[in-house]
């Protein structure tokens, strides 16, 4: 059996309200879950590679690319302890210029001193933005 | 316009991964993967409640600055994005938050997440409020 293809603009339902559909097509495009100790992938969507730049310099590659560069990653670095005292943090590198290309970005992390680069245990990335 | 009314969209091939044509007019996109499993808006000040969520069951206040998010439909494994964010002190700096994983980052199960939310300069944990929401499967 062939493939259906719907297109509407709406999605209702009986009792929990309707959607425009342009909210399901500008949903989360790209996700990544990983060690960055052990460069192992936990979990992710649409994510093709990722490059282990060096101590706490990461570039992830989208297997479908953006449109443009215009989008928007937001990522955590989780701490080891839930006291404040071992925290880490996560950004887009711009070291050398703009890192957020159609196809992959670069990600800094930083260790508990919040000062320089480090590999933690679970780092989460997501993007929101328009696919090529 | 165009409306479908339904309360449930399955996909054909696999009943849990239907395609959404992206905005380039070509590359598809997964709908079940662009979506948010969970979120919770928790106020963590005084007696610790709930204000809004999807797919939680409960907060839990395990103290000081941290507790945990307990999800109502499980994800389906520990390899699910967790996002938190919380509010700024009064001038809008010196506050942040975390999921917490533990030294080998297996803290987070299938059905609950930790996060803390501390002052940056005393490296202390104070109650506060929590953004939180997840990406990843449903089991």
């Amino acid at each position: 059996m062939a493939l259906g293809k719907i297109k509407a603009d709406t999605l209702e339902h009986s009792t929990a309200g309707s959607l425009d559909t342009s909210y399901v097509v500008n949903g989360t495009k790209w996700r990544i879950n990983w060690n960055g100790s052990t460069n192992v992938i936990n979990g992710s969507f649409n994510n093709s590679s990722l490059t282990d730049n060096g101590n706490g310099d990461f570039t992830p590659a989208y297997t479908n690319t953006m449109a443009d560069k215009a989008y928007s990653p937001t990522g955590q670095a989780h701490m080891f302890n839930d006291a404040g005292t071992n925290n880490s943090g996560t950004k887009v590198m711009r070291q050398g210029g703009e890192s957020l290309l159609a196809s992959s970005l670069r990600i800094a992390v930083t260790n508990s001193s919040w000062a320089t680069l480090g590999d933690r245990v679970s780092i989460s990335w997501t993007l929101a933005g328009d696919l090529a | 316009m165009s409306e479908i009314k339904t309360d449930k969209l399955t996909g054909t091939s696999t009943a849990g991964s239907i395609l959404v044509t992206g905005e380039g007019n070509s590359t598809t996109t997964n709908l079940q993967q662009g979506l948010a499993k969970q979120w919770s808006y928790v106020n963590d000040t005084g007696t610790s409640a709930i204000i809004d969520s999807f797919n939680t069951t409960s907060w839990t206040d395990n103290g000081t600055g941290n507790g945990t998010v307990n999800i109502a439909s499980n994800m389906g494994n520990v390899t699910y994005n967790i996002s938190v964010s919380t509010n700024a002190d009064n001038d809008g700096r010196n506050r942040t938050c975390g999921v917490f994983t533990g030294t080998n980052g297996t803290t987070s199960t299938a059905g609950l997440y930790r996060i803390s939310r501390w002052i940056i300069t005393a490296n202390s944990l104070e109650d506060g409020y929590f953004y939180s929401n997840t990406l990843g499967d449903l089991a």
